[in-house]
């Protein structure tokens, strides 16, 4: 795996990781943004409205059909945050030119789209199209509202909203209701203006593609911008020391208690020795040979799920597991044995060696999967680093020993109690 | 030595190697240059095989409902006291389990030591062992993965559109049990179902990756003991053509009501070929009529009337049916229009335009399944219903628009039809 990275304009980079691996490629323009309250709600909506329609392509039915002519590929929006930053993207996963029976020339039609909804969104008086705005932000407002419908995911988002008052990273990606209701379409397509040219952009082509073609593809549009309060990405992790732990139980119709425990850990994932904290993790509650796993859920049959998953740009682990109301307590008490245990050094050589090799595991795969080559590139050209080999990490996961596991574990402090129980229940 | 027959597709550019192993077993090997290994060890049973013999037997024996599941989880232990999970994190792998209407699946993924994790894999599927303490401990999390599938409101939409459709037949049995079903399971009666349904001969093994045939056969040498192939008898309750209820409502905490409309097709062609000719058919249909370049889709995105539309039809030996689901605030009007919109098709008929369209996009498709070594998944459910992989590609890459035309007329008869609506808990 080799990562070919070039600047195109100010603030813009294209890195294409080569691989013939694959019948389809994957090609994603990430436009990084601070992560705010005043402007995560707009920022997620602008290429959502711009995919309604576009001066070619003007119409929900002109866009898909132009997909299915260029084999099902279709252009698609996501947004999600990455420690402080807001990461908007357009995506899209072409099929490789040899699969293709007739002319059409798959890169190049979608590097055109690309440019489409980046350039060229359908306007009318200055402004995106007032239906499709209006449509937009009622669909974002009843995705939002549907989040309530997974419960599991529902307690992880309250919990981290909890534990981040007032830190970006509490912050939702796609914005409150009350915020997406506040956007017009004049101030949607100002912000859309201020995204194309103050976002820090990183552009990935993975896969079977021209080099020079499709960096080209991408230069010319964005040589059309002009790029001015250029953002640079920082992340603040959260200090190590907390004055009182939070607790909230929330109350709902519901037949299982969900429990969440925010900690901070201490050690984040710019911190040279932040594999350590992945093993630790994988260990603790990352697996299915893990404390939590055996011994909540195996030994105690308190549960189908307990688990426990590390938010490393923050510093952050949240705890995560379904039970009945009634055994919080059990179960709560039990997840305390099993951490008193890690900061103990009640660990096991095998279990050491099990969390090693489901660790190079986890690396080994990378790649084989097109988005996995991506984050794995991502995460080093954000923290400004030089991007390790997945082989250089296997290599510092094997040296990790006890005592480095232990240290780990010591610096877990918890942050956030959260369960959200039934209406009878609970304190 | 069994023959080892070789398969080659030359529209995706794949193959596979098969062979009849000497134990009665199966085997499949689909080559793919990736860094990660699969291997799905399935057998022929489901939660809809609670009434079975083996040919010769006087009686049916009839088992509590969520037995197959339940034995699934109860797989996982081994007489030396060892978890499975325990086992395979030795060799890094990473192993799961799984339980449908139609089948039972264990399988694991790996990046390193291929042949000792696919051992472990045969070992533990072939050696059953429970004691009544052990069956007895695992009440308990299951019943939380009960309960938490009790939450889930789009679970009891799919189950509730079961019950609407279905009157007696199996497949509306939820795959889970309840409490009080799997609380009448015994290590006697796991044992049964285990000796019926875990003969070799009802089992079949699909492996993808960078694995060759020689070496899958050394291992299954190795381990797999010789059996004498049985003949189950399965029961299934007699359904009657039309649905059983048109209506069922439930109230869940949700935002807004989700709905998913069923149509029952009750013509199941009993031969293989005949029934992949209807299946690839009629998913060429709901493409054209429903897909996501159709009019009917593009109409419910753009007034808003739903979000997140999904439809889709599927068939095998056992039950046929067409969905349409997604979240609305007023389902019977959704209900009307669809039905309204089907009847106008029929007199209109369909564009050949969009069918060309949708084919290429469905071909497509395809090919992009070949992209990661779980494609061993869909040719694992094609084959349970004796069909091939290449010939389902084969198909869909010949279905021509004439044979689109008579199911238009019979698929849609509003007699099979049916609604499950989930709404939300009036304050």
């Amino acid at each position: 795996m080799q990562l070919k990275r070039r600047q195109l304009s100010e603030g813009v980079y294209f890195n294409l990781i080569p691989t013939e691996k694959f019948k389809a490629g994957f090609l994603q323009v990430r436009f990084i943004l601070p992560q705010s309250k005043q402007t995560a709600a707009k920022n997620a909506l602008v290429f959502k409205t711009a995919l309604r329609g576009t001066e070619k392509y003007p119409t929900t039915t002109a866009m898909r059909k132009r997909y299915d002519e260029l084999y099902a590929t279709s252009v698609n929006s996501n947004v999600w945050k990455y420690g402080d930053m807001q990461i908007v993207a357009l995506q899209s996963s072409p099929i490789d030119q040899k699969y293709v029976i007739d002319d059409t020339d798959i890169t190049a039609g979608v590097i055109d789209l690309f440019e489409q909804v980046i350039l060229h969104p359908l306007t009318e008086d200055g402004a995106f199209k007032a239906e499709y705005v209006e449509s937009e932000k009622k669909r974002q407002i009843e995705q939002v509202r549907s989040e309530i419908n997974n419960k599991g995911k529902y307690a992880d988002t309250r919990c981290t909203e909890i534990m981040f008052e007032g830190d970006p990273y509490g912050v939702s990606a796609a914005g409150s209701i009350d915020d997406i209701e506040a956007i017009c379409s004049k101030c949607l397509y100002e912000q859309y203006k201020t995204l194309i040219s103050s976002a820090r952009v990183e552009i990935f082509a993975v896969g079977n593609f021209d080099e020079e073609k499709t960096a080209d593809g991408f230069a010319r549009i964005f040589e059309k911008i002009e790029r001015k309060n250029i953002c640079s990405p920082t992340i603040t992790p959260l200090s190590g020391d907390i004055k009182e732990v939070k607790t909230v139980y929330e109350h709902q119709s519901v037949t299982q208690g969900k429990l969440v425990l925010g900690y901070r850990t201490g050690c984040d994932s710019k911190q040279p020795d932040y594999y350590v904290m992945e093993v630790f993790n994988e260990i603790f509650g990352g697996s299915a040979c893990s404390k939590l796993f055996m011994n909540v859920r195996e030994k105690l049959s308190l549960c189908y799920y307990c688990s426990s998953g590390l938010i490393g740009e923050k510093g952050a682990m949240l705890i995560r597991s379904g039970i009945e109301f009634a055994n919080e307590k059990k179960a709560v008490d039990e997840i305390n044995v099993q951490l008193q245990k890690m900061k103990d050094g009640e660990i096991s050589d095998g279990e050491i060696e099990d969390a090693k090799k489901g660790q190079i595991d986890g690396l080994m795969r990378v790649e084989d999967r097109l988005s996995g080559m991506v984050g794995w590139y991502f995460g080093a050209i954000m923290r400004g680093e030089e991007p390790v080999s997945p082989e250089k990490r296997i290599e510092q996961i094997k040296s990790v020993t006890k005592e480095q596991i232990v240290e780990k574990a010591k610096g877990v402090v918890l942050d956030t109690y959260y369960f959200l129980c039934g209406e009878e229940s609970g304190k | 030595m069994s023959e080892i027959i070789t398969r080659v597709n030359e529209s995706v550019g794949e193959k596979y190697y098969y062979t009849r192993h000497k134990s009665g077993l199966d085997i499949f090997v689909i080559p793919k240059k990736f860094t990660e290994s699969y291997a799905l060890f399935s057998t022929r049973y489901g939660a809809i095989d609670n009434c079975f013999k083996l040919e010769g037997d006087a009686e049916f024996v009839k088992v509590p409902d969520g037995i197959a599941h339940y034995l699934e989880h109860k797989m996982f232990e081994n007489e030396d006291g060892v978890d499975t999970f325990a086992r395979f994190a030795k060799y890094g792998a990473d192993a799961n389990a799984f339980t449908s209407s139609e089948m039972t699946a264990y399988l694991f993924s790996c990046t390193d030591h291929f042949d000792e994790n696919l051992e472990i894999l045969l070992d533990y599927v072939t050696k059953p062992y429970f004691t009544p303490q052990t069956v007895a401990k695992e009440q308990g999390i299951i019943g939380q993965e009960i309960r938490m599938g009790e939450d889930n409101p789009h679970r009891a939409l799919y189950y509730n559109l079961m019950e609407a459709l279905y009157e007696k037949h199996q497949i509306k049995l939820n795959v889970a049990g309840t409490v009080e079903s799997i609380a009448e399971i015994t290590a006697d009666l796991l044992y049964s179902c285990y000796r019926t349904f875990y003969n070799l001969s009802n089992m079949m093994l699909v492996v993808s990756g960078d694995v060759t045939m020689e070496q899958v056969l050394k291992t299954a040498d190795k381990i797999l003991p010789m059996q004498e192939e049985k003949k189950i008898v399965r029961k299934y309750e007699d359904e009657k053509r039309e649905v059983n209820k048109k209506r069922v409502k439930a109230s869940f905490p949700v935002a807004r009501p989700l709905f998913m409309i069923g149509v029952k097709d009750p013509d199941i062609p009993a031969d293989p070929q005949e029934r992949l000719k209807k299946m690839v058919a009629g998913d060429m249909l709901y493409s054209v009529m429903f897909g996501s370049t159709s009019e009917f889709a593009i109409d419910v995105y753009e007034s808003g009337l739903v979000r997140g539309f999904n439809a889709g039809y599927e068939l095998d030996h056992v039950y046929g049916m067409g969905t349409f689901s997604g979240e609305a605030d007023d389902p019977e009007a959704v209900y009307a229009k669809l039905l309204d919109y089907i009847a106008e098709k029929k007199k209109t008929g369909l564009s050949e335009a969009d069918f060309e369209r949708c084919k290429r996009a469905s071909y497509a498709s395809l090919v992009r399944e070949f992209d990661s070594v779980h494609v061993a998944n869909t040719f694992t459910y094609l084959r349970h219903d004796d069909i091939d992989v290449f010939d389902y590609i084969e198909a869909a890459k010949n279905v021509k628009f004439d044979e689109l035309k008579p199911l238009l007329q019979t698929l849609f008869d509003e007699k099979y039809f049916a609604m499950s609506v989930v709404e939300p808990i009036e304050k």
